[in-house]
């Protein structure tokens, strides 16, 4: 029971910080004059903090070991996609002195490695103390 | 360390675990205090040193009206552009006492072109320059083509080529990172400007009355020889072009930096020396209640025959054990936010920021990790050897 609220809360955090980080904690650039890369990152973002979250609520429910290693896995390659999107697949701004790379990526950086550590660190604990509970 | 004495190692931990946590924790929150304000303040110290290194001219000149402008320009990267004619530079090359002289022309891209955002153009003379000069030819010696670019660390190139006013640029050199607004820039040889300038009015591009002259400069450098005083040289030169300049001094803006850097990192010294002493206090506090609350479990190992050299050595180990953990884990979380917010951090500081690179990095968290080791270990061996030399007989007597 311990483990099903620690880790469903520490996924439900990470995942609203992940949606509020580029809209509202340490927002993007501005699309007054025109729409750029990290915009279209933000919208990616917004929806993968929801699906963490979600799936945060969704661990607490599940009593059984073998599906809370799942979903901890699956929060592990959320982690991984956070990132992705503004490194790879959709990018920000190119210039390294733009908002969206001096705020919104290093907190999606932090934000990123607490979700994957924490995925991790549970699906060795699960595999090698957990149990049905 | 085997198997088997990690295991037993851990176990102990476990057992003890209230103080333990204590332990690691206190130990966790200062060494992440000591990374942070230790990064932050070799990041700034580096900043401050390549912005003396950048502002090393005597005088710069530009237009009257202009001085805010450039100082901004120079300390904080903001973009402008200001022109004098071009036949300013001749006029001042020939007054007495001037060692070095070459100037500079500033242009700002479109907003959209290449980076998102407006970049800062800089048309220099590579024959005469003295100010942005050393920092390329670390990068790049040979000599700049018209087409050819030079541009900052902050500038992201796509296949060689840097895009702007609508024409792709090949980049012959990207400049090693500096933390001030080199970073942003993008430097042509001063004998692209006409061509550049023709390409920016063809795009759209507004230019003012005297841009589309051509025969423009922003400013002018100059080094004076040591026996001439600068006030001498900037008479000569009101005298020789008139008063259409102002006169920004460099080298003043940077000792104005250093001044500030100089409290802040005092601030940082003050820190980290109070940190070490509570740190010293707090580890000295709770060494004694381990031992305290161990005196009984010490005494049956030694009535089980372990000798005391090997009991005060586990407690030794398990106390470095989680000292280690504990400043590790607290450098690395610190190294987490500090590190890839750093430019934000420059940024709130309003002053150059370079961070450490990740050797300097490893040698900071190698350095506060085996300090805190050495720091638990002399606050708690007092306690240790106390505990272990203890008569088992007294030992088990006091806790009845």
């Amino acid at each position: 029971m311990k483990n099903r609220i620690t880790i469903a809360l520490l996924f439900i955090l990470t995942g609203l910080l992940i949606t509020l980080a580029p809209t509202v904690l340490f927002k993007v650039c501005s699309t007054e004059k025109m729409k750029m890369a990290c915009y279209y990152t933000r919208g990616a973002e917004i929806g993968l903090g929801i699906l963490i979250a979600a799936l945060g609520a969704v661990y607490f429910f599940f009593e059984n070991k073998g599906t809370r290693i799942g979903i901890s896995i699956a929060q592990f390659l959320n982690a991984v996609l956070v990132l992705v999107y503004p490194l790879k697949l959709i990018g920000l701004c190119k210039n390294s002195e733009m908002d969206c790379r001096v705020k919104t990526l290093p907190a999606l950086i932090v934000l990123a490695v607490v979700l994957g550590g924490t995925a991790a660190a549970n699906v060795i604990y699960l595999a090698k103390f957990g149990k049905t509970e | 360390m085997s198997n088997r004495k990690t295991r037993y190692l851990l176990k102990n931990i476990r057992r003890q675990r209230f103080y333990n946590l204590c332990l690691l924790l206190t130990i966790l929150i200062l060494s992440s205090i000591l990374f942070a304000a230790s990064v932050i303040s070799q990041s700034l110290n580096q900043g401050v040193r390549n912005m003396e290194r950048r502002l090393g001219a005597d005088i710069m000149f530009v237009p009257k009206g202009s001085k805010e402008n450039a100082e901004n320009m120079l300390l904080e990267g903001s973009r402008s552009s200001f022109y004098f004619d071009d036949s300013i530079f001749e006029k001042i090359s020939g007054i007495d006492g001037i060692s070095e002289i070459t100037s500079q022309c500033f242009l700002k891209s479109l907003s959209a072109d290449c980076c998102s955002s407006e970049v800062q153009i800089v048309f220099f003379d590579p024959e005469t320059d003295f100010v942005v000069g050393p920092w390329i030819e670390t990068e790049y010696s040979k000599k700049l083509s018209q087409d050819q670019v030079i541009v900052g660390s902050s500038i992201t190139i796509e296949n060689g080529v840097i895009r702007l006013f609508g024409k792709e640029y090949p980049v012959v050199s990207q400049m090693a990172k500096t933390g001030t607004a080199l970073d942003s820039s993008v430097y042509f040889s001063s004998s692209a400007k006409s061509d550049v300038l023709l390409h920016a009015e063809e795009k759209g591009s507004f230019l003012t009355e005297e841009q589309k002259k051509g025969e423009i400069l922003s400013s002018v450098f100059v080094n004076v020889s040591s026996d001439v005083k600068l006030e001498k040289v900037i008479e000569t030169a009101h005298q020789t072009v008139g008063d259409i300049f102002d006169v920004v001094y460099p080298k003043q803006l940077n000792t104005s930096l250093a001044g500030s850097l100089s409290n802040i990192t005092g601030i940082v010294r003050i820190l980290s020396i109070s940190l070490t002493v509570l740190l010293f206090l707090i580890l000295l506090l709770i060494s004694s209640l381990i031992m305290n609350q161990r005196k009984q479990e010490v005494a049956l190992f030694r009535i089980l025959g372990k000798t005391k050299r090997k009991l005060a050595l586990a407690l030794i180990s398990e106390v470095g054990a989680v000292s280690l953990a504990g400043a590790v884990s607290g450098c690395l979380l610190s190294a987490l936010i500090v590190i890839p917010f750093g430019t934000f951090i420059g940024r709130s500081f309003s002053m150059p920021y370079l961070g450490p690179g990740t050797l300097k990095t490893l040698l900071l968290v190698g350095v506060i990790s085996s300090s805190a080791v050495i720091i638990s270990f002399l606050t708690s061996v007092f306690f240790i050897l106390k505990v272990t030399n203890i008569q088992p007989y007294l030992a088990l007597r006091r806790e009845e």
